[in-house]
């Protein structure tokens, strides 16, 4: 079992240790519910050492990655980031990524449970094009600042101007001294950083960030409220929403699909799928009462015994207060179709709601003003 | 039980806890306490809680008999992450389940020896109950082993 740079601080901080993807991980450090508030109202802090990092250099790097995700690489600005999916031939998704965009390099972010799975996939497809293909996973530290106060606890340790580095941006500073790539993006469905760094200068940086943060309600954050967070603000999980039998259309991803940029991998299948109509497509439910529907419990149609999809998560939502999931259904069913989730031999109702459960409030922009 | 009872504070690593010292204690960290001749009020204790993380939902599941039989599991208890089957610690007869869960399910980890209890029956308890000592003992021996499968001692 794999263990990030950080293993004994979580220890130390009476983290309960879970294996996960092949590492020993925080599930939570107290209570799931109050590292959730924490991230919607103040601030929580991630260890991600887990996740894969590999970074793609040589002269043929962005149209080496462009052929083989879903989003485009080709023409973005240097500090730019995107999500996207990496799709096999069939279309189906191998893992979702996100990667950024640096002078003379691409880093990209993938699941810890594809990492080998997909560092074989890049050796595999590169080639003759001129691209090198590194893992740094143990190399670099990845924690994650996530919560409307994020960037008050940031701006005073860095020498960014946090304000230019926007969503779905990054930027290479100084954090606490301290070399770092600083990201605006996350998986909680807030505002937040990740931040990408020295191995060896995680335990200083995760200790001292939560020092920091410490009178503004910030707290060291487990999987447990990773998974909680992401699940109200509708973001995939790979093994849960996304699995190689799963098409990104499927998923509700259209965001991320480009089918109008250069060919890549699986774009044939996927133009098909989007002119058919995917076979399945994945829905969000309120629950009624306080049971939680799991991953591959199956949903029906009232007063039918076939049933008619399965939840690929589910969870009590901290925020709502209600339990909720996201499921497979598969076909198209007519608005007021009346749902049940299967728990045994009894029969719940379901409450159909959009995807996602939770969005966070946006300050609103300025109004530009009037031209006269 | 407004009278307050005797309680011992247990501390190791970062897990504490006041044991009430005068019941019983069981190997899979539940509490016993006679409450009336024969009647038996079961609940989880600290660390089982602390183990089981935040709970949402419980039900019992009896037969009509609500005879119930040490180790036969008589229902579950849904957390955040899982499942737990709920396993009796008493022999005999399933006497009700505590009514001041339905409202508010968090009292099993707030007030896990008081207002917390899980159910009552009617019978004989598990023969390997413990004391206060004992079940201090079997706390050190579990809470090392955890620390030892993490790597830090």
């Amino acid at each position: 079992m794999k263990q990030t740079t950080l293993h004994n601080l979580h220890v130390s901080l009476g983290a309960t240790m879970v294996p996960f993807a092949g590492y020993q991980m925080p599930v939570r450090y107290g209570s799931i519910k109050d590292e959730h508030h924490a991230v919607r109202t103040s601030a929580g802090l991630f260890d991600l050492g887990h996740m894969g990092r590999i970074l793609i250099t040589g002269n043929d790097r962005v149209p080496f990655l462009d052929k083989l995700v879903t989003n485009k690489v080709e023409g973005l600005e240097t500090g730019a980031a995107r999500y996207a999916l990496m799709p096999n031939q069939e279309g189906n998704v191998l893992d979702d990524v996100i990667y950024y965009v640096f002078p003379e390099l691409l880093l990209l972010v993938v699941n810890a449970s594809n990492t080998d799975k997909i560092l074989q996939w890049l050796q595999k497809n590169k080639g003759d094009l001129d691209a090198k293909i590194e893992d740094v996973t143990a190399d670099w530290a990845m924690i994650a600042l996530q919560g409307p106060n994020a960037i008050k606890i940031t701006s005073p340790l860095t020498d960014l101007d946090l304000k230019t580095v926007k969503g779905y941006k990054a930027a290479g500073g100084t954090v606490l001294g301290i070399p770092c790539l600083v990201a605006r993006t996350g998986y909680t469905g807030e505002d937040g950083f990740e931040f990408y760094f020295d191995a060896n200068r995680a335990e200083f940086m995760f200790t001292s960030l939560l020092k920091a943060g410490k009178d503004l309600g910030l707290r060291a954050c487990g999987l447990g409220a990773r998974d909680t967070l992401r699940l109200e603000a509708g973001m995939p999980l790979y093994g849960h929403e996304l699995d190689e039998n799963t098409n990104p259309l499927e998923a509700g991803l259209q965001f991320a699909v480009q089918l109008d940029k250069n060919p890549f991998m699986g774009s044939e299948k996927l133009l098909k799928v989007q002119e058919d109509g995917p076979a399945k497509s994945l829905k969000g439910f309120f629950v009624e009462g306080r049971r939680i529907p799991r991953q591959g419990h199956e949903i029906f149609i009232a007063g039918q015994d076939t049933p008619c999809g399965v939840v690929s998560s589910g969870t009590h939502s901290p925020t709502l207060e209600r339990a909720l999931c996201m499921a497979y259904i598969n076909g198209q069913h007519p608005e007021g179709t009346n749902f049940e989730l299967g728990l045994g031999k009894k029969r719940v109702p379901l409450i159909p709601t959009k995807i996602p459960f939770y969005k966070r409030k946006r300050k609103k922009k300025k109004k530009k003003a009037v031209e006269t | 039980m407004a009278e307050r009872e005797e309680r011992i504070r247990y501390k190791r690593s970062r897990f504490a806890t006041r044991l009430p010292a005068s019941i019983f204690y069981t190997r899979a960290h539940f509490w016993i306490r006679e409450v009336s001749p024969n009647l038996w009020r079961v609940g989880f204790t600290k660390f089982a809680t602390r183990m089981l993380g935040e709970l949402v939902e419980f039900e019992f599941k009896l037969d009509d008999s609500k005879a119930v039989r040490v180790g036969h599991s008589i229902g579950w208890i849904e957390g955040f992450k899982a499942v737990t089957d709920l396993f009796c610690v008493v022999d005999g007869l399933f006497e009700r389940g505590n009514p001041a869960l339905t409202e508010d399910v968090t009292l099993l980890g707030s007030d896990p020896y008081g207002a917390g209890w899980l159910y009552e029956a009617r019978g004989k308890p598990e023969p390997n109950t413990v004391d206060v000592h004992t079940y201090i003992g079997i706390l050190d021996a579990t809470i090392d082993k955890m620390l030892e499968s993490q790597g830090k001692s």
